[in-house]
Order: C-alpha cells, then structure tokens, then sequence
C-alpha cells in the first residue's frame, strides 16, 4: 500500500530526514517511535502533504500513485488520513460543516452519490458513539474551546466519518488521560476490525498507547532514520531500556 | 498640484452642464423642491471634489470617478422585462423595484402594506410634484450639503422612496429595496433620496440591494435619511454588488431617538470605487445603534467605510464592527468615529475592525477616531490585520476539500460574525451563496 525509499527532507536548510525506508502492506498495524526531534512528526506531515518541507532524496509510493506529486486533497480523497499532533481551532466553520464538506468531497471522488441531510446525521450519530463523543460538539466551531482530549477525540471521529485507507495518527496519544487513551484506542480499534484493507501509522513517543491498539510492526525512529524495526515486544524493550539504548547502539 | 485643484474636473464640469438642462424641468417641480435644488447647486458651484489631502479622504483617490463625464440616463431604452429578469435576490419581501433611478410600481409589491394600512408609502417623484406636509417635515433636514458628493444628491435626485412604518406595526417580511442598473452608453447619474420613518414600537427589516445587470457605467449615489422613533426596531441591510467600471456613494443618516434600536448591516462588494458613509445619531435615552459591515474588494477596486456614532443623549449604546477582505491590489478604508457628547453619560460604545489581506499588494487603511467630551463613558476600540491561518487552510485540505474551497470556507467563517447576526434565515443562505460567489470569480 505504501513504499517509502530513501526519503530525505529539509525544513529550512536543515535535513531532517536522512532516508527513511518504510513498507506498509494492508491490513497493517507499524508503530514508529523515537524521542522528541527524531523526525516522526516530519515523517507525518510529509505523507499529508504540508508545505514547507522541501524533498532532496526519494519517493513514496501510495497505491501507485507517486505521493509526493499530488495536493494534499487529493491525497486524502486516495484514503490518507492525518490525525493530527495539535489539531487545528477554526472559529466560524462547524464540525458538521467540515464534515460534511469533506465527507462528499471523498464520495465524489469514489464515485458515490453525496449524502443528503439525513443520512448525513444517521452517519455521524453512530460514529459519535463509537467515539463517546457528546453530540452538542458537532455544531461547534471546530475543535474552538475543546479541551486536549476532546480535540483528540475529534480527530478519531473525523477518522471514522472519512473512513480512509491509511490513517496517520501523530501523537495522538499525548496529552490524554488514561480514559481517553482507551476511548481513542477503542476508535482505532473498531476502525481496524472493520475493514481490512486498512493500514494504520501510529507516530507516538510513549508506549502506553500499544498496550491497547497492537502493532504488527514497530519502528525506531533516531536522527532522521528508522534505526531499528521489530514486532510489538520492541516497544517494550524501548520502553525498558528508554531512548539511550537507542542512541547509544547507534553510537557504537 | 495645486493648479490642478482649482481647475474643475471633467465630472464637475459635466454635472454643471447637466445642471443646465435641469434647471428648466425643474419648473414642473413644486417649488418647495425646486428651491432647495437651486439652492444646493448655488453651493455645488463653489465646491471643490476632495483630494487625497482632504483628511476624510487621505486614502482614497478618487481620479477615475472626477476624470468621467456624466450624463443623465436614456430612459428610451427601457425593457420591461430585463430587471425583473434579474430579480437576483429571491427573498419573501415586498419590494419596490427602481431602474435606473426610477422607481417601477408595476413591479413593486407593496400595495398589500400600503392598503391595510400599516404603512405610508409615496416615491419621491411624487413628492417632488406635490409634497406631503409629512414629506416637507423631514425631507433634508439630516443631509450636510456641505459634502459634495451629498450636494450632487441633492441637486439631481429625481426618485426614491418615502416610507412611513405606522405605530405598533411590526412587517412580517422585509422591505426590499433593488436598484438595478443598466442598458446605457454612456456613464451616467440618477442619485436616489430616501426617507425612511419607523413610528413608536414599530419593527421592520429593510433591506436595500444594488445591482448591475450589464457592464454599463453609473454612479450611483443613494441616501436615505431615517428617522427611528421611541421603541422602534429597525434591521437595515444594506447590499451593494455593482459592477467593477461602476461608483457608488453614499450616506445613511439615522436619527434614533429614546429607547429605539438600528442596526444596520453593510454588505459591499464594491464597484470601481465604493464610499459608504453612514452617521447614526443616538438622539434620546437608551437609544442603540448597530453597525456591522463586511466588504470584499478585488481587482484595483477601493472600498471606503466612513462612519460616525453620534452620542448625543446619556445611557445609549453603540456597536460597531467591521470585515475586510482584501484581494488583489485592492484597498479597504475603515474611518469610524464615537463622538461623545458631554451630555451623554453613561455612554457604552464598542467599535471593532477586523481585515483580512488576500494578497501582499491589498491595502487597508483603518483609523478608529474617539471624540469623548463626557467624563461618565466606556469605549472601546481595536483593529487588526491578519491573513489567512495557513494551518487551517491545511487542516481542511487534509480531510479532502480542495484549496479554493478550503479557502473560501475559512473566509467565509471569519465573515461569518458580520452574517450571523441576521435572524432571517433567507436571507443569511443568500448572502452566504453571493459571497461564496464573489469569491469564486
């Protein structure tokens, strides 16, 4: 589903990535980690398509489709998904209409007829719960005034309206609670079992949030590169022997 | 430079000449009107078009508008059937339609209001033949004729509406107001006079739409003088999309007296240049006054907001905000001004602009004045310059929605506060549509 080779990135005159390798098959759970700086988030943003990273080295390959010569947009309605590290406040534009919006912009894409008004409701009120999401959120300007983990939730429910093949979730995990980790999790979870032609990328410094959504693969993430990749026991070896063992194999 | 001033320029010049064909339909005027005009163009004679050395003019050049010949519109090539063609706002009003300057009773649908009594109804072509006492009592006596551009009103407006809302009367629908232009050769002038009365308690929208059908060059110039008395609620919607060769004036003077309330709303999408100058004088007790524009100005375009919150009386309150949105080589004026009377404690006054620069060769000039002569008041005032949040603009793109579209729904959204306001529904989706619109041209 996805292939990236000898990726490398800089952001104002500085590498930041120095040639990730990275293969995503369907159906996939990969984990990258690493400490703060390494280039995970850089790594996430890239996928999505944000502006300001200049590409010296590379290609990633999505379904075929050479990733990094389509807009952003376009590259969701292919099914890519960034939950995002800070999600973003936008005063005078609802939930609902964003949704929406996106919601029928990726059906008109696919081929399938918009949703009208009912259906649309119908949609989001199952997703909602899926989420624990209150449903007076969805008429709120976007994520304005929504608390860390309201806002964190709100980026799992946008995941589970749009549906896309390969969701991205950066950090998604930082700044919750114990309680809106599972609920998280959970949405991440029920999303997986559902379709199978899915791939998720979960981007995390910590841990905590494998112990509810396993990983088929985690990735060590050090310096601009993947130094190390393994199945899920890698993050509990990290998590035991913290990022020093990291930095210092790679020192050896 | 200087030189230059004293010359008088090709607009002026034609206006005098206008002014002499004129001067010998007005004998089929009453005199009370004919007077005045006369009068007026005595004044008009020795005034001079501001310059960008005019204080009240600093940031808009007005070259284009003093460098054009004026003439009277060629009511021959009237079509019936094109403006009602182009009813473009497709709201449940009444509406009094006018072309060119003149108002068309064929296609207005009043007589209903007009019939139960609920409220008087005259156009000003009437009156100028045959005035009402009621016509007489306020008809100038808010206009400062000591500005050219109301001066030109004064001495060549031939139509408009006088609307009386009776006592207690509260309309179901709005008033719509369209003036539509077109068909004409050559640029011209058909300034529009309004005078507008909310009786005691009375409540009413009133919604006033210009529009252009063709590319044919006016100047528009349109004032409505308005008189809100005790109780009275009055939403006055303002909606202005001439054509970009086209230029707009003009002047909303408001008095509100003891425990009325106006808000008007002032949506320009601008002509060649556009000023729009409104004056609300909070005239007794517990008087408020609202004003909230939102302008969109593309192109070379300027779009000029001029207005004053007259306190005049204690214990009133004001409010005003206003949108830029500024594209291209655009330029946005905002000039408001409080002026506190030392009679008007307990003054609450509250001003804001907001602008948002589409490009780095828009312009916004934004000076908020304060004239506070009471000790016993709170005013607060605040401007901003800001562009598009690129995070936003990435945030939507990332769930699908293409960049234009994105966009828009981020201008939209800080336009939004300007629209959000009105509690006809109708009317929001429409202007939300004719924004979205603008946009996407």
């Amino acid at each position: 589903m996805l292939s990236i080779k000898n990726l490398k990135v800089k952001v104002e005159d500085k590498l930041i990535l120095k040639g990730v390798n990275l293969n995503v098959k369907a159906g996939e759970i990969h984990a990258i980690m690493g400490p703060n700086g390494s280039g995970k988030s850089t790594l996430a943003n890239v996928l999505a398509g944000r502006e300001g990273y200049e590409i010296i080295e590379g290609e990633i390959i999505y379904k075929g489709l050479n990733l990094l010569d389509i807009a952003p947009e376009e590259r969701a309605r292919e099914g890519i998904f960034l939950a995002f590290q800070y999600p973003v406040e936008i005063p005078g534009i609802s939930n609902a209409t964003l949704l929406k919006t996106a919601l029928n912009e990726i059906r008109k894409h696919r081929g399938e007829p918009e949703l009208d008004a009912m259906e649309f409701m119908e949609l989001m009120k199952e997703k909602m719960k899926l989420v624990e999401m209150d449903i007076n959120l969805i008429n709120r300007p976007v994520n304005q005034g929504f608390s860390g983990g309201e806002k964190k939730r709100n980026e799992i429910f946008q995941l589970a309206m749009l549906e896309p093949k390969l969701a991205i979730l950066d950090e998604t995990d930082s700044g919750l609670d114990i309680d809106a980790l599972k609920i998280v999790a959970n949405g991440v979870n029920m999303i997986k079992k559902q379709i199978q032609d899915k791939a998720i990328i979960l981007v995390t410094h910590y841990q905590r949030l494998l112990n509810y959504i396993t990983p088929d693969y985690v990735h060590v993430m050090y310096d601009g590169k993947i130094v190390k990749s393994g199945s899920k026991e890698l993050a509990l070896e990290l998590e035991e022997k913290g990022y020093d063992w990291i930095k210092n194999g790679k020192n050896y | 430079m200087q030189e230059i001033i004293k010359i008088d320029y090709p607009v002026k010049e034609s206006l005098k000449n206008l002014f002499d064909s004129y001067n010998c339909e007005l004998n089929n005027l009453n005199s009370f009107v004919a007077d005045y005009k006369r009068n007026v163009y005595e004044l008009f004679k020795s005034q001079t078009f501001p310059t960008l050395k005019d204080e009240g003019w600093r940031y808009t050049n007005i070259s284009s508008l003093v460098n054009l010949k004026l003439s009277f519109p060629d009511y021959k090539t009237h079509d019936g059937d094109i403006y009602y063609q182009n009813d473009y706002l497709n709201i449940d009003s009444y509406k009094i339609i006018f072309y060119n300057g003149k108002y068309l009773k064929r296609f207005s649908t009043i007589e209903e209001l007009i019939k139960k009594n609920l409220i008087v109804f005259s156009s000003i072509a009437e009156e100028l033949k045959n005035p009402s006492d009621e016509f007489k009592k306020y008809f100038a006596s808010l206009v400062d004729n000591t500005r050219i551009f109301n001066s030109i009103n004064s001495i060549f407006f031939e139509d408009g509406y006088f609307i009386k809302i009776k006592e207690g009367v509260q309309l179901q629908k709005p008033l719509l107001a369209i003036y539509l232009y077109g068909n004409q050769n050559s640029p011209f002038i058909s300034p529009i006079r309004n005078i507008l009365i909310a009786e005691n308690n009375s409540k009413a929208d009133i919604i006033e739409a210009s529009f252009n059908i063709d590319d044919s060059i006016v100047f528009e110039n349109n004032i409505v003088e308005y008189f809100g008395y005790e109780g009275s609620e009055i939403n006055f919607i303002k909606l202005q999309q001439n054509n970009k060769e086209s230029f707009h004036y003009s002047d909303l003077i408001a008095e509100i007296n003891a425990n009325a309330k106006f808000k008007g709303y002032v949506f320009t999408f601008g002509s060649q240049i556009t000023r729009n100058e409104a004056e609300l004088k909070l005239n007794g007790e517990y008087a408020s006054g609202h004003l909230y524009g939102l302008f969109i100005a593309k192109g070379k375009t300027i779009i000029d907001n001029h207005t004053q919150m007259s306190h005049i009386k204690p214990n009133c309150e004001s409010n005003q905000l206003y949108k830029g949105i500024l594209f291209d080589r655009s330029r946005g004026v905002f000039r408001g001004r409080i002026r506190v009377e030392k009679n008007a404690q307990k003054t609450n006054a509250y001003q804001s602009n907001k602008n948002l620069l589409m490009s780095e060769f828009a312009t916004i000039n934004s000076k908020p004045q304060l004239e506070i002569f009471a000790d016993d008041v709170k005013c607060t005032h605040g401007a901003t310059v800001g562009q598009i949040d690129e995070n936003a603009l990435f945030y939507l793109r990332t769930r699908g929605i293409d960049k234009e579209n994105a966009r828009s729904m981020l201008i939209l959204a800080f336009a939004n506060d300007a629209i959000e306001n009105l509690y006809n529904e109708n009317l929001k989706e429409q202007l939300r549509t004719i924004i979205f619109k603008e946009l996407s041209k």
